[in-house]
């Protein structure tokens, strides 16, 4: 098995030896359960840093609109924007994609080093595996994932069991269109959750409702699935303005519901499933099934997906002449 | 347990325009209870939280003096929702006071001293109670020399714009209101505050300083009061922060070990530079 | 008649519920269900003992929520009037809180009783946090098996220490077989056991070493960290870029404070269908960037680092300043569940070992 992280070491600490970047987003160990954790670099010497191994999951996107953000410009004194690196999967450059085309940084101050995926862990599918043990350090491997626990046993997990439901499915694990591909092994294309989404679809509107209900009286309204998306970049979220004031801001049910339908909604066209709201969500939430099902009613409607492709418009922002009023002229039909 | 959350019921007596741009409003409140009345016992610097019931809540210095009794005084500007509502209101409306909160100016150390007070814009109105309170024939003698500074960017920003004149009027008090830029009409003085008040150069010694104004007022203010030679604890300010309980628990307020609402919201100069510049 | 010291048997747990159960409501760990991990749980009221569950791991959320929910209805109106104010009269039994959030209500009695600020402030008091506590009897639970991501010694607590409880029950032998050991630790506490003193049965004398010896293991099992000089060096550092380094990666996702047992920030606002409504309370978070935004559209801390360094310095150092504590007690939550695995004590260690002068 390759050894990602120290190519990605390598060709990091190049590009900052090449002053082409001004910061890289990438991994680096962490402290909690063996698991890495995103880090800023902004020199060849902190390359050391980077990591790479199963626990990578996050979405690395999410640090791209804070990092191009800044005051508006007097024109012809423009400070130039920074130049940024970012070490992604799949999912994390399909959502720098859907990202430029928003316009929130232009692709050529960006450099993308691409990691082909074997897909990345699940902590809960982990936890539940050792029955709640604390991981005191893990190695990735083939087929296996060893585990040595904080009580001193060690235990070898089947990778496969241990990935995550999006890894599982994912249709895109070798990012295309980046400026560094590293050489390594990706997993076998999935058919993105379709058993999924078509067996809550086929669930009568009255138990989508139920279960949609069941899921969200959990929400304590701290609005990490928001902060943890990629493509949730609102200064002023909705949820959060009083002038008017669009929703409560308490866990009575129909405030946290609304604001979850109207932030999944908001993603239509732009979430590329990569589960980050669901991992941050502190109680544990199923936002899977209701983020999918918006992404694939965007499929059947529009025909699109948020994929690698800079040039396709996306579609809940573009406007032909040809598309359908039916959900004006006849708003009954089902 | 006395209820700290809760208002005390109040009737909007009157209801006054301040200024030109019409987007500051004094409003005359009256307790409905007379034991609420009794008990809202206040020194100037202090405020209030303005309750409306469906909108919320919105801290306002009182810009009355205890030695008015009977009513308070706010003059609160038009910024958002609660005091939006506040402006569409009338009198006869009745809504809800909590308070009074926070240090007042620190009458025990003013006694007996020259009182200089620099002051911009809309900050004025806590000065408003203070300067009221001090001309109060109880109280006058206990104070020395008042010398005022109010500069608002135009003639027509000035508050209370009647009660300035008949301050103007009197002799012990030296009052200077003062416009940023000439305009027709205005025949008074002209300059930004600091600058004003430089050039009038009150005494430091004996004197204590109060100055109320924009960030961009104090910054340029502080520097001509310690030139004149006054000390960090003979400096007096108050400070607005975003609030929301107004008695130091839920945290809006907090800059470094301090809840402007509870340690503040006036400070001494000397304990402002102690503290983070969070404010 | 007051109780010191006894011995509850497994068996008899569930008799204790439901005699708390007449009077009183009983809260204790229950597994977490839908959306946990095994072995996760929360706080819940419990009607009987096989609901409970008590587990190596701390609950998911803090023990603040029984006493400072996330939404309370601070009073209703109608008309512009003040219709009702909901008093706290329930008396509460809490069972199985670990030491670290017990000794965290410590500092949440100070905030809400206002003696948490200078003296010469006025003391406001909370009475919707009064009451309950009031009306409240804290049965900690000590730790035998400390986690990694624990570190209550590091901040002056101890896993079997009885800072805010008003008993402490510790395990004789194996959890959920042996006895408990029940020990009071206030005049509340001894009430209670002589209360119920039918369901105990006398300790042995050699109860107190015993527990002793076992406290003492299960201290030994955690570093201590060394963040003496932390609070001083914060306070010389606020210009530093270690805040920017520390703050980098942070999300604002705020599940830090939420899951915190003595972040204590709210909101108030008015909710209202017609000329009816309610002033609701809500947590809150100083980790959102529009917390300190003001109506001018100035905002005092508008970066992540100053917000961040707001956390910081209010739990090592402002709180030692106002409530003469570290408000921090170490239980790891934040630790466990930030979505980017920031660790407060790496941050501590940064600010602590930061060579940057002032910017």
């Amino acid at each position: 098995m390759r050894d990602l992280a120290n190519d990605i070491r390598m060709i990091a600490k190049d590009l900052f030896d090449q002053k082409r970047l001004d910061t890289l987003v990438g991994f680096e160990k962490g402290s909690a359960g063996a698991r890495c954790r995103p880090v800023l670099i902004a020199s060849a010497a902190e390359a050391r840093s980077l990591a790479w191994d199963a626990t990578c999951s996050n979405n690395l996107a999410v640090y791209l609109p804070f990092l191009f953000q800044r005051p508006p410009q007097r024109k012809g004194a423009e400070i130039p924007l920074p130049k940024v690196g970012f070490v992604v999967k799949g999912c994390d450059l399909r959502s720098i994609v859907a990202l430029v085309k928003e316009k929130q940084a232009p692709r050529e101050n960006l450099v993308l080093i691409g990691v082909p995926c074997r897909g990345m862990v699940d902590e809960r599918k982990l936890a539940a595996a050792i029955d709640g043990a604390e991981i005191a350090s893990l190695e990735d491997g083939d087929e296996k994932i060893a585990a040595a626990l904080a009580d001193g046993r060690s235990v070898s997990l089947g990778r496969e069991e241990m990935l995550q439901d999006a890894c599982l499915t994912c249709q895109q694990p070798v990012p295309e269109g980046v400026d560094v591909l590293i050489e390594g092994e990706a997993r076998p294309v999935g058919d993105n959750g379709d058993s999924l989404v078509k067996s809550f679809a086929a669930l009568a509107v009255s138990e989508r409702w139920m279960r949609f209900q069941q899921e969200i009286s959990r929400c304590i309204r701290c609005y990490a699935c928001r902060q943890a998306c990629p493509t949730c970049y609102c200064k002023e979220c909705f949820a959060e303005m009083n002038s008017p004031a669009w929703i409560g801001v308490s866990t009575e049910l129909t405030d946290a519901m609304i604001f979850h339908l109207i932030r999944i909604f908001h993603q239509a066209g732009r979430c590329v499933e990569c589960d980050a709201c669901m991992r941050a969500c502190p109680m544990g939430i199923d936002l899977r099934t209701f983020t999918k099902k918006i992404a694939a009613d965007v499929r059947e409607l529009f025909g699109f997906t948020p994929g690698f492709d800079l040039e396709t418009p996306p579609p809940l922002v573009t406007f032909t002449e040809d598309d359908s009023q039916e959900f004006i002229t006849e708003p009954h039909k089902t | 347990m006395k209820n700290p959350y809760a208002p005390m019921p109040v009737t909007i007596q009157d209801v006054v325009i301040e200024n030109d741009l019409r987007d500051i409003k004094t409003f005359r409140l009256v307790f409905d209870s007379e034991e609420d009345r009794r008990a809202f016992s206040y020194l100037p610097g202090q405020f209030a939280e303005l309750s409306l019931f469906g909108r919320g809540e919105s801290p306002i210095g009182i810009a009355s003096s205890p030695t008015e009794e009977g009513h308070l005084l706010f003059s609160v500007k038009r910024m958002g929702v609660v005091t939006s509502e506040l402006h569409a209101s009338a009198p006869g409306r009745r809504m809800g006071v909590r308070g009074p909160m926070g240090h007042p100016f620190p009458w025990d150390r003013l006694q007996g001293r020259d009182i200089v007070i620099a002051s911009g814009g809309f900050a004025f109105t806590t000065l408003r109670s203070a300067i009221t309170y001090m001309l109060h024939g109880d109280n006058r003698a206990r104070f020395g020399k008042i010398t005022v500074v109010y500069g608002v960017r135009e003639p027509g920003e000035l508050l209370y714009k009647d009660l300035l004149k008949q301050w103007q009027g009197r002799d012990d008090i030296s009052f200077t209101a003062t416009i940023d830029r000439p305009k027709d009409g205005w025949s008074g003085t002209v300059g930004l505050v600091p600058n004003v008040l430089k050039d009038l150069a009150p005494a430091a010694e004996g004197a204590v300083a109060l100055v109320c104004g924009p960030p961009i007022m104090i910054k340029f203010t502080i520097p001509v009061l310690l030139e004149l030679g006054f000390g960090g604890e003979d400096i007096v300010l108050s400070l607005e922060n975003r609030m929301k309980c107004g008695i130091g628990k839920c945290g809006r307020c907090n800059v470094g070990p301090k809840y402007v609402c509870l340690d503040g919201p006036v400070f001494t100069w000397a304990q402002l530079e102690t503290l983070p510049a969070e404010y | 008649m007051s109780m010191d010291r006894g011995l509850l048997a497994v068996k008899d747990l569930d008799a204790l519920i439901q005699a708390v159960g007449k009077t009183a409501a009983f809260l204790a760990p229950a597994a977490m269900g839908e959306g946990g991990t095994p072995r996760e749980t929360v706080f819940r009221a419990l009607s009987s003992a096989e609901e409970m569950s008590l587990e190596k791991v701390n609950t998911r959320l803090s023990v603040k929520g029984a006493f400072f929910p996330q939404r309370e209805t601070l009073m209703s109106f109608e008309a512009g009037a003040i219709v009702d104010a909901p008093a706290h009269d329930r008396p509460l039994v809490i069972f199985g809180v670990r030491p670290c959030d017990a000794k965290s209500l410590l500092f949440m009695d100070k905030v809400f009783a206002g003696q948490a600020s200078a003296p010469g402030n006025v003391t406001h008091e909370d009475p919707y946090y009064l009451q309950r506590r009031k009306g409240s009897v804290v049965i900690a639970l000590a730790c035998d098996e400390p986690c990694a991501s624990c570190f209550c010694t590091s901040v002056g607590g101890h896993p079997y220490g009885t800072d805010g409880a008003d008993i402490l029950a510790s395990r004789t032998g194996a959890l959920g077989i042996d006895p408990l050991l029940l020990e009071a630790v206030t005049d509340k506490g001894r009430a209670f056991m002589a209360e119920h003193a039918a369901l105990l049965t006398p300790a042995g004398a050699d109860a107190p070493a015993a527990r002793e010896a076992r406290a003492a293991a299960a201290a030994a099992t955690m570093p201590i960290l060394d963040f003496s000089g932390v609070k001083e060096k914060a306070d010389a550092s606020f210009e530093s870029p270690v805040w920017d380094r520390i703050a980098r990666i942070c999300l604002g996702c705020g599940v830090c404070t939420y899951v915190c047992p003595t972040c204590h920030c709210f909101d108030i606002t008015d909710e209202t269908v017609g000329s009816r409504g309610i002033r609701i309370r809500t947590w809150d978070a100083c980790q959102y960037p529009l917390y300190t935004m003001h109506a001018s559209g100035h905002n005092p801390r508008p970066a992540k680092r100053a917000r961040m360094r707001q956390r910081i310095m209010h739990k090592y150092s402002y709180t030692v300043d106002t409530a003469g504590m570290v408000s921090c007690t170490g239980c790891g939550r934040c630790v466990r569940h930030c979505p980017v695995n920031l660790d407060i004590r790496q941050m501590l260690a940064a600010v602590k070992n930061d060579p940057g002068a002032a910017q």
